[in-house]
């Protein structure tokens, strides 16, 4: 039996129908999702736009870290159209020193036919980028950090570098404090691209701004860190120490001005990111005294008058004596040669008045049983010691076995400059600051009529400029080792601020292990003198 | 079907072809001229850094004092009388 020509094609037709029904059926409703996305990322581009980083000003708006942009070049052999040789020759003429550079990766590159792409670290400019428009070369943008001053406050400004994911992280100082300010905002475009792969922007369908980072306005102030700067290289070099930190603060607000470390090329290798001025914990000295007699007036242990009458010979605790530096005694000293005299006898009998708990309880008035809050990365804290006998609390009268931070040492010395007022440091200038009143007035007007006759009539009179009027104390402290103190270094400094009754900058000079001379008096001091009459003018 | 109908129907789909296409042209001038202003901002972008670069280097402390070195450069030291 035939069937018939019209039946056989609409069995066909609808067969055909059918099949198409179902593979519709299968393509919407079975894989209707997973293809659905896989059009969605082939129409659709998501487009990252990297902010720019926050830039960093001193205190005359001067930028001290800005940003370039620079391109990374790479070469995809498969798309060259001219010899390799030529190429980097082209490449060596618009930009001197790349063959010098990349040396063996060119060789292996040249060398290995399987290597098809090879990225180099060599950084070019926007002009040599254009001029080298050859095929087979692409660039990629890369945008870096600048300083303008070369290695001005380095440690202070902290360094950038790229974390494992390619974001840039700022690692130390304010890069490292203030990241989250810095960083900026990543924006995103979500939006159908072009053939050519482009992002159709008029057809945007999802999109977060890109905000850059914040900029920073310091209390750094230039001229006064390039002039402490040199002067510390100067210094250490000159009285052969390990190293040397100096920090100067604004004495009303508690901005830093200038903080910088200079390490000897002998001796250990300096970190780019440590500053040892908040890292470095040390035991301060005799230039903890001045801040023991405004304890001793403040809580009326001790009056303005007062005399020591057991200063006539050296003081026995337990087993230990306590001696002068020069081994001498002044008997009957006021408190105005107890510091000038730098009286160790003299003290001891002073905390003894004042007593474990008002120490403890000024101690930590002062901060300096804590951080002091900085605004920079890497601070350390202070340890404060839980037992105290009697000889501890005696050495802490002349700074010995209690330790500090640089900037906590600056900042309680401080409180005496500013009219007993304590203000924390802080680097930018917005930084909200509540004074704190530690000391009362008729203290201070006292400690600072002492501290002024010690550098008038003390061993660093010859030294002082006779334009300025100074009110300081240097330190001599031994260095702690294991069970004891060493005899062969010791860490010198010198504090103090100028003029007495308004001043406007309260200065530490730290130098550890000078080996010319171990005494504060005759290495930190002149550095002092010499940074106090440069930078006067400049404030 | 009444003849005007069909007339009508491919006076449509032509309109909407011509518009279609005009539309599309608008969308692909209006992106490129987009992506054009974006590329002259991020160039200007890099032209303003690269300034900025060079303004802070001639400006700063450490090339001033190598001119000062150089002795190329030149004091000011006249002063005006504003009396």
């Amino acid at each position: 039996m035939k069937i018939p020509r019209v039946k056989t094609i609409s069995i066909t037709l609808t067969i055909c129908f059918i099949f198409i029904i179902c593979r519709f059926f299968y393509i919407q409703i079975i894989t209707g999702a997973e293809l659905r996305e896989k059009a969605l990322t082939q129409t659709y581009k998501l487009e990252k736009t990297i902010p720019s980083r926050g830039k960093i000003y001193s205190s005359d708006n001067f930028p001290l870290v800005v940003n370039i942009t620079n391109y990374q070049l790479s070469i995809y052999k498969p798309n060259l159209n001219q010899d390799l040789n030529q190429i980097f020759t082209k490449i060596n003429q618009i930009h001197p020193q790349f063959t010098e550079e990349n040396t063996k990766l060119i060789e292996l590159f040249k060398n290995n036919s399987n290597q098809k792409w090879l990225t180099f670290t060599s950084l070019f400019t926007e002009e040599e980028k254009n001029q080298l428009n050859i095929p087979g070369l692409s660039f990629e943008k890369n945008e870096k950090r600048y300083y303008p001053e070369k290695t001005l406050a380095q440690p202070i400004l902290g360094m950038v570098a790229k974390n494992d994911q390619g974001y840039s992280i700022g690692y130390g100082g304010l890069e490292g404090y203030y990241q989250k300010q810095l960083k900026g905002k990543t924006g995103f475009t979500w939006s159908p691209q072009d053939a050519t792969g482009k992002a159709i922007l008029t057809k945007k369908s999802w999109n977060s701004v890109a905000t850059d980072g914040q900029n920073l306005y310091t209390t750094i102030n230039r001229s006064i860190q390039f002039q402490v700067e040199t002067e510390l290289k100067k210094g250490v070099e000159k009285y052969d120490a390990d190293s040397g930190s100096i920090t100067i603060m604004d004495t009303k607000t508690g901005g830093i001005l200038a903080m910088t470390t200079f390490t000897a090329t002998n001796s250990a290798t300096p970190s780019a990111t440590k500053i040892n001025s908040i890292s470095d914990l040390f035991e301060p000295g005799s230039i903890f005294k001045p801040l023991i007699i405004a304890i001793g007036l403040d809580s009326k242990s001790i009056s303005p008058d007062y005399i020591c009458d057991k200063c006539d010979q050296t003081l026995k605790i337990g087993d230990y004596t306590i001696t002068n530096h020069d081994n001498a005694t002044h008997p009957n000293s006021s408190l105005k040669d107890i510091i000038k005299n730098s009286d160790n006898i003299g003290m001891s009998h002073i905390i003894s008045k004042i007593g474990l708990e008002k120490f403890l309880y000024y101690f930590q008035k002062l901060g300096l049983n804590q951080k002091t809050g900085i605004d920079l990365q890497g601070e350390s804290r202070p340890n404060v010691k839980t037992n105290w006998p009697e000889i501890d609390l005696a050495t802490a009268s002349f700074g010995q076995g209690i330790v500090v931070t640089q900037a906590g040492m600056l900042q309680a010395f401080n409180t005496i400059a500013n009219n007993g007022l304590l203000v924390k440091p802080h680097l930018l200038i917005t930084k909200n600051n509540n004074p704190k009143q530690i000391f009362n007035s008729n203290s201070i007007k006292e400690i600072k009529s002492i501290l002024k006759y010690s550098v008038e009539n003390g061993v660093v009179s010859v030294m002082k400029p006779k334009n300025l009027e100074v009110c300081a104390k240097s330190g001599t402290a031994q260095i702690a080792i294991k069970g004891g103190y060493t005899d062969s270094s010791t860490i010198a400094s010198y504090i103090g601020f100028s003029p007495c009754d308004n001043p406007k900058f309260t200065m530490i000079v730290t130098i550890n292990n000078p080996k010319s001379s171990p005494w504060g008096s005759s290495t930190a001091a002149p550095i002092w003198f010499d940074l106090a009459s440069k930078i006067d003018h400049l404030l | 079907m009444p003849k005007y109908f069909v007339y009508i129907l491919v006076v449509i789909i032509f309109i909407q072809t011509i518009f279609s296409f005009y539309y599309s042209s608008e969308i692909i001038n209006q992106n490129s001229q987009l992506y054009q202003s974006q590329i002259e901002y991020q160039n200007l972008k890099i032209e303003n850094q690269n300034l900025e670069k060079k303004f802070t280097e001639l400006t700063s402390i450490n090339y001033l004092l190598s001119k000062q070195q150089e002795k190329s450069f030149v004091y000011v030291n006249q002063r005006i009388n504003l009396k």
